[in-house]
This record gives structure tokens, sequence and C-alpha cells, in this order.
């Protein structure tokens, strides 16, 4: 254990002091501070995927309701920073409920295709309230609004911290739960949830609370998006931000603490340097992800434990 | 005839049919507490659907289980495994990522850090994988992986454990260790081994039952087991 803490306490220390030492240019500051919110969606999808085993295909739905609950307060009803942060882990955390009670009398396949229906009619319902939710065009939360405790969180440097602070919450609690009894349940159920229910553990039961922590953390980096980045739209509950959290998991390695946020620099930037390269970028993107798979097919930080560090949690 | 504080387990009239074939048959069963008591029949008896009903893996069509005098037909298999109910499978199951620690503990609940350590380090020690705590048990060997799935079975405490052909895949030396541990087992908890070995079923069993489509067909020690004409009938035919 203790060499995981050192490990996780340096990486967000690395973080933080590329940031005080102003290692970062403008532009990277900017993009890790998206990374960083992003890599706490992430975190939240991991714990289902990776650690519990549940493919879901809609946690976009997840993300979008605490961005959505959080930007709508924020923008009809003038809530603050607090409310509207506090008012959006609750509605994730309700719907996480829900979806998990509902979505959790399938299995496999199944479980993957009903997650994807309840994520689509979200989005759906999203352009369809349209004069609730400006639809497709989605909302700008004023700058004026998005103060924290004075701080102004429009500003990229408090931005950076802010973002730093989120991911560093959920990260961390990722890693308690991985060392937890709880996560070391979560693991027997993902690795046979037949023998773990045979040892007396109500493995519904846990997957219904994998699915609540894991929406409620994604709910939580989808508010933070919004709410630093001063955007709302339903482009962030359409189906590919149910598939990108998947694949940074996959290629940072799933049921890894750190996985998430290793996936989403790589993907982030593969993206970022291929679409200056090439209008068809995705091309770039599809080969680079075809050789992550064959060569490291248990993600980045998954192949390194398998072969090297088997202490990383 | 046995008191009623010595029975752990018994069953009323249990059955269980799949689509129109009736697998358990009305079968009225009694096992004590501290007994091993083998499960016999041939392929198809209905043997593993039987511990299955017992443990609640599959719901029964009809009849009930009372175990430790309560009532427990309608409780659900993780509250029957919790009652003191253990179950090892027939085909092994463990969990093949994870080390030999981490197996054991994940059959130990609510117990200190402390307390959770001593129980592994004895079934480890008992079924002499200690040194290999730290191995990834997918990397164990045939036999290793019983022995552990054994381990698991006993970390539990159960009151009750069900072994479903546990010495399945074996070598002779495995099976006389294993015989051995049965038998110490029986000091603290009960055993109901589901076997086809009847060199086993014969050196360590108390009493033996017999199932044959779906009922019990004859039960005793083994000596009246083997002399049985009906047990001789179901295994060597007319």
């Amino acid at each position: 254990m203790r060499k995981n803490i050192i490990l996780h306490l340096s990486a967000l220390a690395t973080l933080f002091l590329f940031e005080m030492l102003g290692i970062f240019s403008e532009y990277h500051q900017g993009n890790f501070a998206r990374i960083l919110v992003l890599a706490a969606y992430g975190v939240g999808y991991n714990i289902l995927f990776g650690y519990t085993g549940l493919l879901s295909l809609g946690h976009a739905l997840f993300f979008s309701a605490g961005l959505y609950a959080s930007g709508l307060s924020i923008y009809h009803l003038d809530y603050n920073i607090e409310q509207s942060l506090l008012l959006a882990i609750c509605i994730s955390a309700l719907i996480s409920l829900i979806i998990g009670f509902l979505a959790l009398r399938t299995i496999g396949v199944s479980f993957m295709i009903v997650t994807l229906m309840f994520s689509q009619i979200a989005y759906l319902s999203i352009l369809y309230f349209g004069s609730i939710t400006r639809g497709d065009e989605g909302f700008v939360i004023q700058q004026s609004s998005r103060v924290f405790l004075s701080m102004d969180l429009s500003n990229p440097t408090i931005r950076y911290y802010s973002a730093l602070l989120i991911f560093s919450l959920c990260m961390l609690t990722n890693l308690w739960i991985a060392k937890s009894p709880f996560g070391r349940v979560l693991v027997a159920i993902r690795e046979n949830s037949e023998r773990a229910l045979m040892l007396g553990y109500n493995v519904k039961l846990y997957k219904l609370f994998s699915i609540i922590i894991s929406g409620t953390i994604s709910g939580l980096a989808g508010a933070s998006y919004g709410i630093l980045f001063g955007y709302v739209g339903a482009s962030f509950a359409a189906v590919s931000y149910s598939i990108f959290p998947l694949l940074w998991v996959l290629i940072g390695g799933a049921g890894t603490v750190l996985g998430p946020l290793i996936g989403a620099i790589f993907m982030f930037y593969l993206i970022d340097y291929a679409s200056d390269i090439t209008d068809a970028y995705m091309i770039i993107v599809g080969v680079a992800l075809l050789f992550v798979t064959l060569f490291a097919r248990r993600g980045i930080l998954g192949e390194l434990r398998y072969r090297f560090y088997k202490w990383i949690a | 005839m046995d008191s009623l504080n010595d029975e752990l387990l018994y069953t009323e009239n249990l059955s269980k049919n799949f689509q129109g074939i009736t697998a358990v048959d009305k079968v009225n069963f009694k096992i004590n507490k501290n007994e091993i008591r083998a499960l016999i029949g041939p392929n198809g008896a209905g043997k593993t659907t039987f511990v299955s009903l017992l443990c609640g893996r599959i719901r029964a069509s009809n009849g009930k289980v009372f175990f430790n005098g309560s009532d427990i037909s309608n409780l659900p298999v993780y509250n029957r495994i919790s009652s003191g109910i253990g179950y090892t499978f027939q085909i092994t199951s463990i969990f093949s990522n994870l080390t030999v620690y981490e197996n054991v503990a994940l059959s130990i609940k609510n117990r200190r850090n402390k307390e959770e350590r001593s129980i592994i380090s004895e079934v480890l020690n008992k079924v002499d994988l200690l040194d290999r705590v730290y191995q990834r048990s997918g990397d164990l060997s045939y036999g290793h992986q019983r022995l552990l799935e054994l381990a698991m079975g006993m970390a539990q405490r159960p009151k009750l454990l069900i072994l479903d052909e546990p010495t399945q895949g074996l070598s002779d030396v495995e099976i006389e260790n294993f015989k051995k541990l049965i038998k110490d087992f029986s000091e603290t908890m009960t055993v109901l081994l589901i076997e086809h070995n009847m060199d086993v079923v014969m050196s360590i069993a108390d009493k033996i039952t017999v199932l044959h489509f779906g009922k019990i067909i004859s039960e005793g020690d083994k000596h009246s087991i083997q002399s049985d004409p009906l047990v001789q009938k179901a295994y060597l035919g007319d």
C-alpha cells in the first residue's frame, strides 16, 4: 500500500509542480486542465468497467447529468457554484441508482445495449426540451457565475488547479476503493461473479453500489467541466462521450488507478497532433490505437503492472 | 434415532423439475452435525442439482430446506452462504488473476486484519500452500488450485461444507492428503461430499446416501450400501 500511496501522490505532485514551476505553456495548461477533468470522468468509468467488469455504453448519461444539473441550475436558477455542484452530485447519484436498478436486470451484451439506450434517451431529451436546454447549440455559463470562494474559475491557473483538485479527489477515492475490502469484492465479481456469489456476496447489490459510485464521479466530472470551461452542450451527451472513457481506460489500463489519466493524455494529444497533420486524422488515431491494443492489450499501465510492477493498484 | 439437536440440515420433499424432467424428486434428506456424508449415484442422478438446491444456486420447484433450525427455502444464495453453508465447485472456480492470499481473503468476511491474516495462514498451512501465498492463483497446478478452493471453503468457517467432486483430477498422493484434510475438517464442521471415487467415499464417509433418477434409493453405512441390491442395480444395471 505504501508504494501505491507514494506512486499516486508523486503523480499528483508532478502535475502540481508542472503548473507551479510554469513548465506548461498556456496552450498545454489549458489542454491539461481539460484532460484532468476528463480523466476524472475516466476514473468514474474505470470503477464500473475496470474494477467491476461491467461494460457500459451509456456513461455520457451520467457525465451529462452532472453537466446539465449544475449548468441549468446556474443558468436558470442563479445557483452559486457550491449549490450547483451539490445538486449535480445528488442528481447523478439518483440517476445512477435508477439506471443501475433497471440495467442490472440484464447482463453482458444486454447491459451494454440497455445503458446505451438510456443514454440515447437522455441525449434526445436534451434536444427535445430545447427551450430549457438550448438543444444542440447549448449555452454558455457566464464568467460572472463561475466564481468559487471569490476565485475566478475562468482564470487559466485557477482552472488548472481546480481541475487538478477534482481529479485528485476522484483518483484518491479510486485508490481507496481499490485497496478496500469493498474494492476486493468488486474485482472478485469482475473475475468470477458466480464464485463471488457462492462466497456469500450479494453480487447485484455490489454492482449497484459500483454503478452509483461510478455515475456520481462521472457526474461530478461533468459538472466540473461545465463550470470550469463555461459551456454546456448536447454533444457531451452523445454516444461518442460514452466511447471516450472506454478508450481512455482501455489504453491506460483497465483496473489501474492512473490508467484513465494516461489514456486521456495519450488520446487527447494523439488527436491533437494527428489533426495537425491531416483532416483525416482519425486514420492515424485508429492505427495508433491498433498498435496499442496489439502490443499492450492490458493498456499501458496494465501491461507495466502485468510484466514488472505487480503491486500497482 | 438421531436427536433433533444433532440435525444440521434437512429437506422435506425437495424437488426440481427442468421443463418436465424431474432432476430431484421429493427428496427427504438429513445430515447431522460433524458428520461426513457422501452423496453418490450414477452420472445424471441429480447429485449436483440436489446440492445446488441446498445452497440456493438454483430454486426448488417444491419442498423445503431447513438449516440449523431455520427454514432457508426462500433465502437467496448469498444469505444461505452467510448463514453457514460453504460450497466448492465441481469444476475448479477460483479468481485466477488474484493471488492465493487474495482468493482466501475473499472468503473471510467481517474480520479484523490481524484475525484475517491468521485464518489465511492457518488454512493455507493445512493445504500446504503457504509457500505460494503471493503467487497468481491461475499459475498454480490443477491439484494446487483444487486445494486452494478447499482452503477458500475452510476459510469461510462454514457449519456445512459441500464439496462437489473435490478429488477429480488429483493424483493418488494428493487424494491421500485430501482424505486426511476432510477428516480434520469434520472435527469442526459437517461435510457433504459428492464423489465418484469409491475408495475416498468408503474410507472417509460416516454415512452414504445414494441418489438415482433424483430419488434417494439407499442410505446407510458403507457395508449396508455395498450390499444393497438397489445400489448394485443402479450402478451395474440389470
